[in-house]
């Protein structure tokens, strides 16, 4: 299969993972696109008959890093962005699936990153503990020990709704 | 043996082999309290994949597709192939929808919160009893034992006492049958001369007040997910797979 066709296929994945990381599913799909630009520019780096799906939430997770990090830089400087101001201009649809996500979202949102990516990884989109721990390049202790304390967090924030 | 907080959310997560399984079964067995621990990690684990599941079974943006589409692969003919690859997931979608299963990460969820019902009939077991104890693990026995050795899925009698569901192949190798009977229903893999117990649920007809617990029930059909490998059993394959005592 292509290369353009084997991502096609995993995007509906992506974006999940995407928004996932992100605050919403607009800034996921945002991050989503930055993801597949990086992938077909730097497509000669990927190794043929390796695993793509791993490739990119490696790919995907470092631009989310990134961009992480110019956020908390910016927030020292400017007053924070309004919760949700990307909302309004959405359709119904993307309303409907911002409101289902938020009580999730904010308590993700309120993680420590290096257990949010672990989260994501494991509880949503599902990988075995060892795949999760070869795409973050961290060892299987340091894997699990952010996944306890992430999800211990989630439970705290998400109370009964968990 | 002391059960880490590790090993309950490995359990949830579905990341510990059938024995150690079996050692976190029986200590939430003993253990309301663990218990409570277990369910509510499982819980959180279907929260968050049932939360952005539906963002993965919407249609994927115009926007992403343009990208990708923009960019032939050595002059290759991509309009061809996406529509391959669309038609691809046409056909995903319809395979699923057929299953009756959304996909599910909600994988052991079931098995644990459902262990409480074997353990009580496993302690009050007489000699009628379809579930045995053996080797610290729960057995099908009698008419249960003998319905997952002999049954066929696809030619099941009107009135018979146990209904045999799916029957499949299980991530470690056994393979493994759903099952509805007059008092329970459940999930049973091949070990041996055996069938080892892994979920059991009360069946329909065991209390109005519970679901339906046939394959069709979604903590069964949560664990199938969970533990699958490829696709069910057809008649054919189910049939080889009697025949040859279901060994591998």
């Amino acid at each position: 299969m292509a290369f353009e066709d084997e991502l096609l296929a995993l995007l509906p994945r992506l974006r999940r993972f995407a928004a996932s990381l992100s605050r919403n599913v607009a800034d996921g799909d945002d991050l989503c696109q930055a993801a597949i630009e990086r992938a077909l520019r730097s497509r000669h780096l990927w190794e043929e008959g390796s695993r793509l799906d791993s490739w990119m939430y490696r790919i995907m997770r470092n631009i989310w890093i990134d961009e992480a990090r110019a956020r908390q830089r910016r927030a020292k400087t400017f007053a924070p962005e309004e919760e949700g101001g990307h909302v309004g201009n959405r359709d119904d649809q993307r309303m409907e699936a911002v409101a289902e996500l938020s009580s999730v979202e904010r308590a993700l949102s309120r993680l420590p990153d290096e257990q949010r990516e672990v989260i994501a990884l494991v509880l949503v989109e599902g990988l075995a503990y060892k795949e999760a721990a070869e795409i973050l390049d961290i060892p299987m202790g340091t894997l699990t020990s952010r996944l306890v304390r992430g999800r211990n967090a989630l439970l705290v924030e998400l109370g009964e709704a968990a | 043996m002391k059960i880490t907080e590790e090993m309950l959310i490995a359990f949830a997560d579905g990341e510990l082999d059938p024995k150690e399984r079996e050692t976190v079964m029986r200590a939430v067995a003993a253990d309301p309290e663990l218990g409570r621990k277990l369910a509510a990690h499982q819980r959180l684990r279907s929260t968050l994949s049932g939360h952005f599941e539906p963002l993965a079974e919407e249609p994927v943006p115009e926007r992403f597709k343009a990208l990708l589409v923009q960019k032939p692969a050595n002059g290759e003919d991509n309009v061809v192939s996406l529509a391959a690859v669309r038609e691809g997931r046409k056909e995903k979608v319809e395979r699923e929808g057929r299953r009756g299963w959304r996909p599910g990460w909600s994988n052991f969820a079931a098995i644990a919160a459902t262990l409480v019902l074997g353990l009580a009939i496993g302690r009050s077991m007489h000699d009628g009893s379809p579930v045995g104890v053996s080797g610290g693990g729960m057995v099908a026995r009698g008419e249960l034992a003998e319905a997952l050795d002999t049954r066929l899925a696809s030619a099941q009698e009107a009135g018979a006492e146990t209904r045999i569901g799916l029957t499949f192949r299980s991530k470690d190798g056994d393979i493994c049958r759903t099952f509805d009977g007059s008092a329970m229903a459940g999930l049973a893999c091949r070990e041996g001369e055996r069938w080892r117990l892994e979920q059991l649920l009360p069946s329909t007809s065991a209390g109005s007040d519970y679901r339906q617990a046939s394959a069709g029930d979604p903590r069964l059909a949560a664990s199938v997910e969970g533990m699958i490998v490829g696709a069910p059993f057809d008649a054919n394959a189910e049939k080889a797979a009697r025949d040859e005592g279901w060994v591998d």
